[in-house]
């Protein structure tokens, strides 16, 4: 990642294709990801994962220079990456339904 | 700072009196004992009504441990939990012990009262132990980490990294564990091995928590995790992991198992052989139950998403992560490592204050948990075989005690 990066996005480590957030931001903001202007579609916590690239489906996500998982849609510069996108190389994500 | 000595050289920080119930039928008798004096009476014990060798191995570490000074023992009268041989094992250790039935005292109230004379008794006797001096290097110390956020692996944890490699510099043990939430780390993890076949088993003990956990369907993440920006088992383990620092491991243990060198160590919680007894670690406090089993005087529990848990026995010590959750939570925290996030503070710095705490709270002061009176404890039915000759390259040929004894 070469280009300017909002600072509230961390890049872990050299290589990672995901940025966490250090702050919750809100929805509609826009943010620099690698000198790019992306408008947030949805609002994200802190700790939460953003797209640094633009990925294919089926790419391997990096953070702190370790695979966490594949994608499963193509995911653009920007969007958010969780368990709507992403699944594990182990085992299955157990979740809980909405309150 | 002073340790409690006990009989087998070990030195405690804490001198609770453990009141045991030996099957969940008298746990609210065990529990009346213990009513208003929970500050150095502490309450344990086994729920199962049938007999089972980990279970017991479990009780006779716990009432063994350095922390604990008297043991009571509380049996409803008709479970299978072998009371007599946990007894002699207390007695021999040098403990007062003593075991109350509730069947043949007369019921409920009477126990109760027998119990509270007894415990009465019991504290005097103890506050006698003799205290000596007690270093860094005598301290045992786990981690563990619950109610994990994605702010966990970048902040508490590594933090807790950082201090234990300066708590083993200076010669302490280490612990930490949850071999299903290192899925993914396990060939990074065994190149830190101090042989190639301890690296071997740190393999195999992930790969049996991803079998295993592959069998219950899935892996060692709550739906909390997810809801705090975790996608991924791996990246779960990823954090995780950051406990355990950068410095070599010396070795794999399982419950039980208790290091007789200064280092690292990774506690395998998994059960050995094929599925049964349902879910390895039922929640946080079981791993806590199995590190003390291990010998921890206290242990280092980091939270993104904000656990409150304590433990009986051995103090926790929360460092929080996210500091989101530690302004909302900051009386239940200890730590607020949340400040790495903010660029407030370096790694280095919080694991230097981590360093610290966890000498003052060898030295008597009280965690946060510990001061609002959490001793939250659970046991449950496991089956392991013992470890192999690989996995403790430092220790002695003999084991000064096995964890197939008490079978």
């Amino acid at each position: 990642m070469s280009g300017a990066t909002d600072p509230r996005l961390l890049q872990l480590a050299e290589g990672d294709n995901v940025l966490i957030t250090t702050m919750s931001i809100p929805a509609g903001e826009e943010l620099l990801v690698d000198g790019h202007a992306v408008e947030l579609a949805s609002a994200v916590s802190l700790g939460f994962k953003v797209a640094a690239t633009d990925l294919e489906e089926g790419t391997v996500a990096v953070r702190f220079g370790m695979p966490i998982g594949r994608t499963t849609t193509a995911v653009s510069r920007g969007d958010v990456v969780h368990t709507h996108n992403l699944e594990s190389l182990y085992l299955h994500t157990h979740a809980r339904g909405e309150e | 700072m002073q340790g409690y000595l006990r009989s087998d050289g070990r030195k405690g920080i804490r001198n609770v009196v453990a009141v045991v119930y030996l099957v969940e039928c008298a746990h609210h008798v065990a529990r009346r004992i213990t009513a208003g004096l929970e500050e150095d009476v502490h309450l344990i014990g086994f729920g199962g009504c049938y007999p089972n060798d980990y279970a017991a191995m479990m009780l006779e570490r716990l009432t063994t441990h350095p922390n604990v000074g008297a043991v009571l023992l509380v049996s409803l009268g008709c479970e299978g939990f072998d009371r007599a041989e946990l007894a002699r094992k207390v007695a021999a250790s040098g403990r007062p012990v003593e075991t109350l039935v509730i069947q043949q005292r007369g019921g409920t109230r009477t126990t109760i009262e027998a119990g509270r004379a007894w415990v009465e008794e019991a504290r005097a006797r103890i506050a006698a132990t003799p205290r000596v001096p007690m270093g860094v290097d005598e301290l045992v110390v786990g981690t563990i980490c619950g109610g994990s956020d994605s702010t966990s692996g970048i902040s508490a944890n590594p933090a807790v990294g950082r201090a234990f490699e300066q708590l083993v510099d200076a010669g302490a043990v280490t612990i930490f564990e949850e071999t299903g939430e290192l899925i993914g780390c396990e060939h990074v993890m065994a190149e830190r091995a101090i042989t190639p076949e301890l690296g071997q088993e740190l393999v195999g003990a992930v790969e049996k928590a991803e079998r295993y956990y592959r069998t219950l369907g899935h892996g060692s993440f709550a739906a909390g995790n997810a809801e705090g920006g975790l996608t991924t088992i791996e990246e779960k383990s990823l954090g995780a992991y950051a406990k355990s620092g950068t410095g070599p491991i010396h070795g794999v243990i399982k419950p039980g198992d208790i290091p007789d060198h200064g280092g690292l160590y990774l506690l395998d919680v998994i059960p050995d052989g094929e599925v049964r007894f349902g879910f390895p670690n039922i929640n946080d406090n079981a791993e806590a139950a199995e590190l003390m089993a291990c010998g921890a005087h206290m242990i280092l529990f980091t939270t993104g998403r904000g656990s409150v848990v304590g433990s009986a026995i051995s103090p926790i010590i929360k460092i929080c992560g996210n500091p989101e959750t530690y302004a909302r939570m900051a009386d239940d925290m200890d730590v607020n490592a949340g400040r790495i996030l903010h660029r407030e503070a370096t790694i280095a710095e919080v694991g230097d204050e981590i360093f610290g705490l966890v000498q003052r709270v060898a030295a008597g002061e009280l965690s946060a948990s510990e001061a609002m009176g959490h001793q939250e404890f659970v046991l449950t039915y496991k089956t392991f075989e013992p470890i192999g000759p690989a996995c403790l390259p430092l220790a002695a040929p003999n084991l000064p005690v096995p964890p197939t004894t008490s079978a």
